[in-house]
């Protein structure tokens, strides 16, 4: 099983937006995919209709309220199955996922997954401290989200050394890639930050896809759903994140050897 | 618009990212006295009039018996007792290890880099293949580049020493190398 934590240096560019919709593209490519909500103020369920928000998740479970089966919902698309935050106090939020005792049922319910699903995405809390960095501490691979905007760039050696420094102190770890996000590629300023990063960033990390800041997120945040089943056809931005899912699919080892993989004539 | 947004000095940028690509291996530590984080200053050309550097009083390198990899590993030795070598690290010409003494990765991944671009640009700016590319570490630490000839091919020899080395001292360990490629 792989485990990718999707993380941020700062708020608000579009962690859980891109969680999300690149679990539903990964489970849609036919991999078994859990979403894991670790953001104590549960952005996952708040994005989602079906009161989402209000059920027992990976909080009850780290209680030991709840068992893994009860906490993981079942979703419209087979492959795709959610564990909300569930319902932390004030002050498991304070400490979330940094005491011992919290962080030995997280592995443990991590352990657990790998008997059911091909990948875990984990949705977190922004920055490097406090939530995140526990979850950070304890899974190995890393998607940084930078918004394309020139404070994002800016930020990224602080918050790498950040990583590199609970990764010492952690279980190791590494980042897969820096996707950029909230890109307005009729804004010259946005456009200019995409093309430094992309020159500054080593080219195996770097994405030819990039995520345009849409309306259509907007949207489909009203409606509580991913884009893929905003409309019967969904919107274009949904295909972004399916561009994603096949840049992502190699550098996390998932692949399909067993499976004959050769390219197939469209005209028998 | 201005070119530059970040404000990001690259070579920073990149030390950033080799510790948080892979997992650190489990490797020998960088030379005393450097991190591994510290920058590689561009590669200076030996015509630089090299700073005046004592020449130590050399003991030659003694003819060897033994395999290849037994002569190596005596050429070692002489560059760490003779030449206060830091690091040494030996690669053929398609960059395979084939011995080394003190190298962190980041070291190694300098010199193989620098012997490659060496082998394939070398024959085009110098068709004798000799000389020595010679890239400052930090005040105190130099890696110096030399090549030789054996059977098998061109062998390049990277060493990290404290000093810019001088004419005499690097034709020393020019003929050390080539004793210690030369099949007997």
């Amino acid at each position: 099983m792989t485990v990718l934590t999707i993380v941020s240096q700062k708020g608000g560019v579009g962690k859980t937006t891109v969680a999300l919709n690149l679990a539903f593209s990964i489970a849609g490519r036919g991999w078994k995919t859990l979403l894991i909500d670790t953001d104590p103020q549960g952005s996952i369920g708040l994005s989602l209709r079906g009161g989402v928000a209000g059920r027992p998740g990976l909080a009850d479970y780290l209680r030991g309220d709840m068992g893994f089966e009860d906490t993981v919902l079942s979703t419209r698309v087979p492959e795709l199955g959610l564990l909300p935050v569930g319902r932390p106090t004030f002050s498991e939020a304070c400490t979330w996922l940094q005491e011992p005792d919290a962080q030995d049922a997280f592995r443990h319910l991590l352990k657990r997954a790998s008997e059911d699903w091909d990948i875990v995405l984990i949705d977190t809390a922004a920055g490097p401290y406090g939530p995140a960095r526990g979850v950070l501490g304890m899974t190995p691979a890393a998607l940084v989200l930078m918004q394309a905007e020139p404070l994002g760039i800016r930020s990224l050696p602080s918050y790498l050394e950040a990583l590199a420094e609970i990764w010492r102190h952690g279980e190791g770890g590494r980042v897969v890639g820096v996707l950029l996000t909230m890109v307005q590629p009729r804004r010259a300023a946005s456009m200019a930050v995409v093309q430094e990063t992309l020159r500054l960033i080593p080219a195996e990390l770097g994405f030819d896809a990039v995520v345009v800041r849409d309306p259509i997120f907007l949207e489909a945040s009203a409606e509580g759903v991913p884009l893929g089943l905003l409309r019967r056809s969904p919107p274009p931005a949904a295909a972004v994140f399916e561009q994603i899912a096949a840049e992502l699919e190699p550098r996390l080892a998932l692949c399909t050897e067993e499976v004959e993989d050769e390219a197939r004539s469209l005209v028998d | 618009m201005k070119l530059a947004l970040s404000w990001i000095d690259p070579l920073e940028l990149r030390t950033r990212f080799e510790a948080v690509v892979e997992k650190p291996p489990a490797a020998p530590p960088w030379p005393e006295g450097r991190s591994a984080g510290q920058r590689v200053a561009p590669v200076a050309s030996q015509t630089q009039p090299p700073p005046a550097v004592e020449l130590a009083c050399l003991q030659p390198f003694p003819s060897q018996e033994g395999g290849l990899s037994r002569r190596l590993a005596s050429l070692i030795d002489w560059l760490r007792g003779q030449m206060k070598a830091q690091a040494v690290f030996i690669c053929d010409d398609d960059c395979l290890v084939l011995a080394q003494w003190g190298c962190a990765p980041e070291l190694a991944a300098a010199a193989t880099w620098l012997a490659a671009t060496w082998n394939s640009a070398g024959p085009r700016v110098c068709p004798s293949g000799d000389g020595t590319v010679a890239v400052q570490l930090d005040n105190n630490a130099w890696l110096m580049l030399l090549s030789g000839r054996s059977v098998w091919g061109r062998v390049y020899l990277g060493v990290c020493i404290d000093q810019l080395a001088e004419p005499l001292t690097i034709r020393a360990m020019q003929d050390a190398l080539s004793s210690a490629l030369k099949e007997k």
